[in-house]
């Protein structure tokens, strides 16, 4: 009898613990939620529609997902659709910058179009509008990048 | 009505990066208080973003360390403290410079105190080797539709 409350109480633990590690993903998950990255790759021109913020927190994710098609090699512009960016501070600047160096070599661009106030006045503090041309819709972008 | 404006929060988080856009509507949504308009409520919360990534990367290495965000609400102005306890900067002046970053592995645009500067009417930075970093900064909030009273 001793012995099969211990395997009992041994899988409410086992149980416990499933349940538990489960929400704790889920948590987890939600908290990467505050970004999407929509990639749509044309030829040598690559669209990326960021909906939500892009901080040191999400900085991560939009490099890993862009730099994953970069690596292909086909890439030679990129075109940021940021209409649904809703923020963005110096860690966004430092991540679009890194690909704009992955790209300049074999003479890469990035346009910009749709920005949100916020996000402007970051670019436009860190003089990003030197570096990139920004248009005023995606299509404009496309056609003239 | 100065004695009914003035307030203040404190808030202590772990330095997880996750914590970043609390850290920031937290101090927007305490300042909203003021009335400001949009472009002054984004400025705040770009601030304090600014300083509290730097803080997780910069003023702690490998390491959760804890950061209090202090706001403080007068008549027409708001003040937010990011105080860190890592390892401190060792060249405030030179942290300061546009595009000047002490982790260029990692990508730093080397732009966030520019940005804090420029967003902000008054920037103090205090730092002490192994003691931590105190990022204060003042910014300025017009009063609007609250002539009466």
């Amino acid at each position: 009898m001793p012995s099969g409350n211990f395997f009992f109480l041994q899988e409410i633990y086992l149980l416990c613990r499933i349940i538990f590690q489960h929400k704790a993903e889920m948590l987890e998950v939600n908290l990467k939620m505050n970004i999407d990255i929509d990639i749509e790759a044309r030829g040598p021109k690559l669209i990326v529609r960021l909906n939500g913020e892009l901080d040191h927190h999400t900085a991560e994710l939009f490099r890993s997902r862009v730099q994953e098609v970069l690596a292909r090699g086909k890439t030679k512009k990129i075109i940021l659709n940021l209409s649904g960016l809703n923020f963005m501070d110096s860690s966004g600047i430092g991540v679009i910058l890194g690909r704009y160096n992955f790209l300049k070599h074999k003479g890469g661009a990035i346009a910009v179009c749709n920005l949100q106030p916020q996000v402007k006045k970051v670019f436009y503090t860190a003089g990003l509008f030197n570096i990139f041309n920004e248009y005023g819709s995606e299509k404009e972008a496309i056609d003239n990048i | 009505m100065r004695s009914k404006m003035d307030n203040y929060m404190k808030l202590e988080i772990p330095g997880r990066s996750q914590n970043e856009s609390f850290a920031r509507v937290a101090v927007a949504a305490f300042a909203s208080q003021l009335d400001p308009t949009l472009e002054e409520l984004s400025d705040i919360k770009t601030v304090v973003s600014e300083a509290v990534t730097n803080a997780i990367i910069h003023g702690y290495v490998n390491e959760i360390g804890k950061i209090i965000i202090k706001a403080r609400l007068r008549e027409n102005n708001l003040e937010i403290e990011i105080i860190d306890f890592g390892i401190g900067i060792e060249d405030i002046e030179k942290a300061r410079e546009p595009l000047y970053t002490s982790k260029p592995e990692l990508e730093r645009s080397g732009m966030g105190f520019t940005i804090i500067d420029k967003f902000m009417d008054q920037v103090e930075i205090a730092s002490e080797s192994s003691k931590g970093t105190t990022v204060k900064m003042v910014k300025n909030i017009e009063k609007r539709n609250n002539t009466s009273n």
